[in-house]
């Protein structure tokens, strides 16, 4: 079983609000002093293919699909070092401001020259655009069936059994392979490598390809296009200390409680 | 004249969800604006309640599509549905309540229209007849505003982002069957159980008064026992941040944050929570909110309007005593 993990590189979004830096006239967020990461969601979807790979670990190989301007290293050896089995990363200057289904199509060509795919997933939104549309474009792209917010997946031979999140609880429904599964963060948090697994991930299969090693047909039209950047409104309070035995005292006197 | 197609989504009782009808009121401002009408769209089986209760919103027309098989979610169906609809009313804009459902259904309407859509949007703003729709990126941490292209446009509503469209008193907005031929054998998704407990409206916490929710600070499950004391005490609901329900300290329904339930309640307590832009995304428009943090430079601080600086463990029983104390 081949299981193709697509997985973006973002600034931890975790980052103190103002090493968010927003340069409005290039239209871009420069994050200054917040090293790149794994896209939050992206994490969960790689936990979710390695915990398919403990069921069945001679079986199952991982291939982790890493697009953007420029790509990490480190961000990939994190992804390797937690037991993916390969990497393929395709980066350069081609890689503009693009929209989700722009997105998607390079996803999709970057996926046929992978070749072989069984399952892909994803994560559900990007800790960047947090747009959550690539995902189920890229299913469409490719043409396969879609199942979203997924927490846990079940691969046999031709199938896929797949917990979906629903208000309230989940469904599990069946989609045949191939199939691309949208992943949550209750699909459980990646786990961490041990050094050993570090070493090992350097001498781990990752190839590097370009924007125009794929097979893209240029005339993507752009639907959704980026005007304006700016900064939220602050919501800064001024906080009032108290102490935690004249908390209660201090509500009921401004009539909170 | 153009419309602005507000898609009506139902619970599992069958009414129409409050993000909804945050939705319609999108819709409206949209239509005002650009002088366009407002249709609203519900789908489903056996809605004729839900379809005549959405004649007292102010909208030009109520279109129903009462079909057998769009009984329950199936994401291909239910997007052939839509697809029928658009290709018959030739929508300008598409709108819908940001929901487990429509984080499903947008993305598939988008690739199907051949349109761009916009999701988790919190305002509008016009530009010389353009829609620009604004919502949070990087986390919360910047504000994004977008132009689509597609007919229609589609876009998605964050929760309490617009106040819900209210019934009008004697309104009766006109009603309209549509006839749709769903085909069956497109569907590769096939539905095998659900394991659900209410009525698949938001869970109590996005409608509570008060909430209190823990972090990672509690260190652990047991900490929410006495969480739990508190929010009873207090009458409220209770939540939590991303890490405990990541680590499996409480259920998954219950994160706060912007992949979790988004609330702005009349008092929010959090306790043990550092303020993560991706909590504070999904809580900060309560009215007044209570931060119990052992470090004192918590970023939770900054957006509190009441702050005890301590143990949660030393803490909490003080405000239970003083709780349990006459006025």
């Amino acid at each position: 079983m081949n299981i193709i993990v697509c997985m973006k590189q973002a600034p931890d979004p975790e980052g103190p609000r103002d090493s968010f830096c927003i340069n409005a006239e290039d239209m871009k967020v420069e994050p200054k002093g917040i090293p790149p990461a794994l896209s939050l969601f992206d994490e969960n979807a790689l936990e979710a293919a390695l915990r398919i790979k403990d069921a069945d670990k001679e079986n199952v190989k991982i291939t982790v699909l890493c697009m953007g301007k420029k790509v990490s290293s480190a961000v990939l050896v994190k992804a390797l070092a937690a037991g993916a089995d390969a990497a393929v990363m395709v980066q350069g200057a081609g890689y503009g401001v693009q929209d989700s289904l722009s997105t998607a199509r390079a996803l999709a060509a970057a996926v046929d020259k992978i070749g072989d795919y069984d399952l892909i997933l994803c994560g559900r939104q990007a800790s960047d655009s947090n747009a959550g549309q690539t995902g189920i474009l890229l299913a469409n792209v490719l043409g396969i069936p879609a199942v979203s917010l997924a927490q846990k997946i079940v691969p046999d031979s031709d199938h896929a059994l797949i917990d979906r999140v629903l208000q309230g609880g989940y469904e599990t429904v069946k989609a045949p392979l191939p199939c691309l599964a949208v992943v949550g963060n209750e699909a459980g948090e990646l786990r961490y490598p041990a050094m050993k697994e570090r070493r090992l991930a350097k001498k781990k299969p990752s190839s590097e390809w370009a924007m125009d090693d794929l097979a893209l047909d240029g005339a993507v039209s752009q639907k959704v296009t980026l005007k304006k950047l700016f900064a939220p409104t602050a919501r800064t309070r001024a906080c009032k200390f108290v102490a935690g035995d004249a908390l209660v005292h201090a509500l009921r006197e401004d009539q909170i409680i | 004249m153009g419309v602005t197609l507000a898609l009506m989504e139902l619970s599992r009782d069958k009414e129409v969800l409050p993000s909804s009808l945050e939705a319609l009121a999108a819709g409206k401002v949209i239509a005002e604006k650009l002088g366009l009408k407002l249709a609203a769209l519900v789908m489903g089986s056996g809605i004729k309640q839900a379809a005549e209760s959405l004649r007292a919103y102010p909208a030009d027309e109520i279109l129903v599509v009462d079909e057998p098989l769009l009984e329950a979610y199936q994401p291909e169906l239910y997007t052939q549905a839509v697809e029928q609809v658009c290709s018959g009313i030739k929508p300008d804009y598409l709108v819908m309540g940001e929901t487990f459902q429509s984080i499903d259904l947008a993305p598939r309407l988008a690739f199907a229209l051949d349109s761009g859509l916009v999701t988790g949007c919190v305002d509008l703003e016009f530009d010389s007849g353009d829609v620009l729709f604004v919502k949070p990126v990087y986390s919360g941490n910047v504000m994004a505003a977008y132009s689509v292209e597609g007919a229609p446009r589609l876009a998605t509503f964050r929760s309490k982002s617009f106040e819900a469209a209210k019934p009008e008193d004697g309104a009766k907005s006109p009603m309209r069957s549509l006839a749709i031929s769903l085909d069956q054998s497109s569907v590769k998704i096939q539905p095998v159980e659900q394991v659900l407990s209410g009525n698949g409206r938001a869970q109590g916490l996005e409608n509570a008064e008060i909430v209190v929710s823990g972090g990672r600070g509690l260190g652990g499950p047991e900490g929410f026992e006495i969480l739990r004391e508190l929010a009873d005490k207090l009458g409220g609901a209770l939540g939590a941040s991303r890490p405990p329900c990541d680590l499996g300290w409480i259920e998954p329904s219950a994160q706060v944050g912007i992949t979790g339930a988004i609330v702005a309640p009349d008092l929010y307590v959090a306790v043990g929570i550092s303020g993560s832009t991706q909590h504070v995304g999904g809580m900060e428009g309560s009215k007044t909110i209570v931060a119990i943090n052992d470090k004192e430079d918590a970023p939770i601080f900054k957006i509190a309007d009441y702050g005890v600086a301590g143990d949660y463990k030393e803490v909490l029983p003080q405000i239970l005593e003083g709780l349990g104390r006459s006025k």
